[in-house]
């Protein structure tokens, strides 16, 4: 049936843009100032600028091509699935790029008077009360420009907290062993000391393990779930009672929110705080890297901490304003009020979807995912580490650990494989505790044709390794690079054009 | 009501048609129904059916309507003429820019871990970490920070590991929202802000105070170039030698617009070089998307302590050809976790990118011209306003680039602010610290006859 695409990605030879120099070409020329003859330079000689930087001079054409030839050379969403664990490479839909570039939104300047930017300030407040209403929180900041903004955001809230009540030596933050590295980090970022919690055979946090890290030193958990196996905490309710009796409070990492959203409340289950990517679960852009955002939703317990300015609803007045009349708040977490364009397209994501569609999402991708599941988990040399009754929610991992002793090729190999078949890498080496792991998010935009594609690709691809390892030295082939060398260039960084030139002189 | 595309509008989006997803479960999974799926979370707190959001759903051509009704709520920027500065601006972004960064193989790509099939995102980064190198006049540039302001406290945390120090002395008036921004980031892990007081009747801080603030226990000194009012300091040279007699960090902030005209922070012996490049390509988006610019010297040590992700230039192992992959990585926190340098992981990609493209479309010339046209329409309306009884330009005899202050003859800034906006103008914005002064920024957008405008409806409602 759905034989591999083995076709090949484009590949130009693109020059560095910077090497094209000194030709007197102009593209962008600026607007000029009607009186500028009649207007003096006032800047002193000690701070004004010699020599020009050295950009390039190029015709628009030339421009045009070198940016259309490289995106030829880049997968992204719109060409193919990107099963990232934990990434949620879901569909951007394009009504969203059009609604962000309507120019009364994209032109706003962050410090117009608030009667002049009414349709922005209440495009925000009403995805403030969307998320709130989906997640059950009472409290909301939009300010964080990324998830791990958002954790450090919440980490520092619960710090507030704390101090708040004199619980200065609260110094430890609990983390499983299964979390995203930017748990540890944002936690170490906000002063505390992790204290790594090991997860139980299933893969979820062990009760005991926890019972015994939790003290008068804790200042709090953060938790992902459903986690990073794709599996839900079942004990949550006891686990987070247990946490909220020691007197810490509670942390989600939000970044699996496509797997319960519309289902259930993180509120209801006693969160005190969590964070949600907008650029995962609410469709907007990953960008290649970014810009993302990282909204904070906290209850009661932690809303006097919220960042400032918050977005306050006059009725009386029908007017929106910025409120910064909350003393206790952590502050300043972003120097405007977040990722406003990224804001704009989640709402208008969440205004398609409504409540009912973002229901339906959820559910269609942990149906997408234990359909991959089953799939991929039937192909002989994969297993499941974890227990394949446990039904997964969006995400689910898989271990090559049967394939890699029997015949040499591991998770790596697998994945530059399946670039050469025109699916982007699942997640790899990632949860930590899973050997030769593959974490699978299929999403809900991805069709059942092309799960199949998946699933039949990783099919062929440990074929190919029972009968044909040699593929796996050089693979990938059929993609715009070969493999590189990593190697060579960690030990001699080349981080600009400039560097490039200055050591190929010394040459 | 119709069944079918009117019960959900939202089916566009989804890869998988009711049928087939009841075909799925039963036949492969081996459930009856989805929910069954979701039997492992406790039933006291699973919904029965979706929340009710106050939005939504609504077909594609409702989205589109509703979204021009809220536009509408918003003040036309062709009706409203805004005088707003502090390294964010309105500007005008080409068509063929607009266009070229819509390639979806760009804008819906991931993070580039796999790079054989992310070339293009990589190159484009690369090309950005190398035109930056040659505003900023330094030699390593990092693929982005969230903004200005969480780069500054990136930097000042940088300097921190470097020195093993932990006090950093702000050299400049800054904005509320920065220090705010600096505190947050800092005071966790026991950092000082040490802020000299200004001088009288000065834009700057204090000579006296800023070399006492200075001492063998200060990480970094931070100086914006140009500061929160608009203006530039002289000594910028003398306070980085000041810095570094006591071994510590010279961190200069930047408006990245401002290179065009102003010397490279490297000329003045700066360590790291922070700022804002929103305005070089990125519309203003009401303060995000921006660009955080990092920058700073190579060193073989150092370069292990710098936050963010970095792009390198290899080779293509079959071939030798060039080719581009994220580097260094084991500083990050998907690697090192809780002693990574930073925990940034998404950062600003697609807006650097953009910059990339826009610096690459202006070339040394229209860098230039664009840098001088900003500082001449501000220089312009300085003049004018200078003859206006009822303003006070402030600080007159200081050089600025594209902000400065005055201070308007009204005691009701509130109601001064309002009226000027039903005439079509934002006349600045109240400083932080004293809101009878405001700061006045100008952009590509302003024509002469808007500045003269500008000046004849100020002396209207001043009078």
């Amino acid at each position: 049936m759905n034989r591999p695409d083995l076709t090949h990605q484009a590949r130009w030879n693109v020059p560095l843009i910077t090497e094209i120099r000194e030709t007197g070409k102009r593209c962008y020329i600026p607007r000029p100032f009607e009186a500028e003859d009649e207007t003096e330079v006032a800047i002193p000689e000690n701070l004004r600028r010699k020599d020009d930087p050295r950009l390039p001079e190029v015709s628009e054409l030339e421009l045009v091509r070198h940016v259309v030839r490289l995106s030829q050379m880049n997968y992204g969403v719109d060409l193919g699935p990107i099963p990232l664990g934990s990434c949620t490479m879901k569909y951007n839909p394009k009504i969203n790029e059009a609604i962000a570039r309507i120019p009364e939104f994209a032109l706003a300047h962050p410090l117009q008077p608030e009667e002049t930017v009414q349709g922005t300030l209440k495009a925000m407040w009403l995805l403030e009360e969307s998320l709130k209403e989906l997640t059950g929180f009472s409290g909301i900041s939009l300010q964080p420009a990324a998830g791990a903004h958002g954790e450090l955001t919440g980490v520092l809230m619960i710090r507030a907290y704390h101090r708040s009540r004199g619980a200065d030596d609260r110094d430890e933050i609990l983390i499983p062993d299964s979390a995203h590295g930017t748990n540890p980090a944002s936690a170490a970022m906000a002063g505390y000391k992790v204290v790594e919690i090991p997860s139980n055979e299933e893969g979820r946090i062990d009760l005991e393990a926890l019972e015994a890290a939790l003290s008068e030193k804790t200042a709090g958990m953060m938790i992902t779930n459903p986690n990073t196996l794709g599996i839900f905490e079942t004990n949550i309710l006891k686990i987070n009672e247990m946490i909220h009796e020691a007197g810490g409070l509670i942390y989600l990492d939000g970044a699996n929110f496509n797997g319960i959203m519309g289902v259930v409340k993180p509120a209801d289950m006693g969160f005190d705080v969590m964070h949600i990517n907008l650029h995962k679960t609410f469709s907007t852009p990953h960008g290649g890297g970014g810009p993302g955002s990282g909204v904070v939703l906290v209850n009661q317990k932690l809303e006097p901490y919220l960042p400032v300015p918050r977005i306050k609803y006059d009725k009386k007045r029908d007017f929106y304003n910025l409120s910064y009349d909350y003393p206790e708040s952590i502050g300043k977490i972003h120097g405007y009020y977040g990722n406003v364009g990224v804001i704009i397209r989640a709402l208008a994501y969440i205004a398609r979807m409504g409540g009912t569609g973002l229901r339906d999402a959820c559910i269609t991708s942990v149906v997408n995912a234990n359909y991959l599941m089953k799939k991929v988990s039937a192909v002989e040399g994969l297993e499941l580490p974890q227990d394949p009754a446990i039904p997964r929610k969006h995400e689910f991992v898989a271990s090559s650990v049967p394939l890699e002793k029997k015949t040499g090729v591991n998770t790596l190999k697998i994945a530059k494989r399946l670039l050469d078949y025109k699916i982007h890498a699942p997640t790899i080496y990632f949860p930590l505790i899973v050997h030769e792991a593959l974490m699978v998010e299929p999403t809900e935009s991805e069709s059942k044709k092309t799960l199949d594609e998946i699933a039949e690709a990783f099919k062929q691809i440990i074929k190919e390794a029972k009968e044909n390892p040699e593929i796996f030295e050089s693979a990938p082939t059929t993609t715009a690079s070969y493999k590189l060398d990593e190697l060579s260039l960690a030990k001699k960084p080349i981080l600009t054009a400039k560097m490039a030139d200055d050591l190929e002189k010394t040459h | 009501m119709r069944r079918g595309a009117l019960e959900k509008p939202y089916s566009p989006y989804l890869g998988v048609s009711s049928e087939e997803l009841d075909q799925m479960l039963q036949e492969t999974i081996g459930v009856n129904n989805a929910l069954e799926l979701f039997s492992d979370i406790p039933d006291d707190v699973i919904l029965k059916e979706a929340p009710k959001l106050p939005v939504g759903p609504m077909t594609e051509a409702e989205v589109a309507e509703f979204f021009e009704e809220l536009a509408r709520l918003n003040k036309s920027p062709r009706k409203l003429i805004s005088f707003l500065g502090g390294g964010v601006r309105q500007i005008y972004v080409p068509a063929f820019l607009d266009e070229v960064i819509r390639r979806g193989e760009l804008y819906t790509a991931y993070t580039a871990y796999q790079p054989e099939v992310a070339q293009g995102m990589l190159q484009l980064l690369f090309e950005y970490q190398s035109l930056m190198a040659e505003l900023t006049g330094m030699n390593v540039v990092n693929a982005s920070m969230y903004d200005w302001s969480t780069a500054a406290g990136e930097a000042a945390l940088m300097s921190v590991r470097l020195t093993r120090r932990k006090k950093i002395v702000i050299a400049s008036p800054i904005s509320l929202a920065r220090r705010g921004v600096l505190q947050n980031y800092l005071e966790p892990q026991g950092i000082k802000i040490v802020e000299p007081a200004l001088g009288e009747n000065s834009p700057f801080v204090d000579q006296d105070e800023l070399e006492k603030a200075i001492d063998n226990q200060t990480a970094a000194v931070y100086l914006e170039m140009p500061n929160a009012l608009g203006y530039l300091d002289h000594r910028a040279h003398e306070i980085g030698e000041i810095a570094h007699q006591v071994d510590a960090k010279f961190i200069v902030g930047v408006d990245a617009l401002s290179l065009g005209l102003l010397k490279p922070p490297a000329k003045y012996g700066a360590d790291i070089v922070v700022g804002e490049g929103q305005s070089l390509g990125n519309a203003p988006n009401y303060g995000g998307p921006l660009l955080g610019i990092f920058a700073f010297n190579y060193d073989k040590k150092d370069i292990r302590r710098a936050p963010g992700k970095l792009i390198g230039m290899t080779k293509q192992e079959k071939t030798g050809e060039k080719g581009f992959t994220i580097t260094l990585q084991a500083r990050e926190q998907h690697i090192r976790r809780a002693k990574a340098t930073s925990n940034i992981c998404t950062n600003e990609s697609l807006t650097a990118a953009i910059s990339a493209i826009y610096l690459s479309a202006l070339g040394p010339k229209g860098f230039k011209e664009l840098s001088l046209g900003l500082h001449k329409r501000a220089q312009y309306l300085k003049k004018k306003l200078q003859d206006l009884e009822m303003v006070q330009v402030m600080f007159p005899q200081t050089p600025f680039f594209a902000d400065f202050t005055v201070r308007y003859g009204t005691n009701d800034q509130k109601e001064f602010i309002h009226a000027m906006v039903e005439k079509g103008f934002v006349p600045g914005h109240p400083w932080d610290f004293d809101p009878s002064l405001f700061i006045l920024g100008v952009s590509e957008l302003h024509t002469k006859q808007h500045l003269d405008h500008f000046v004849a409806t100020l002396k209207e409602v001043l009078q």
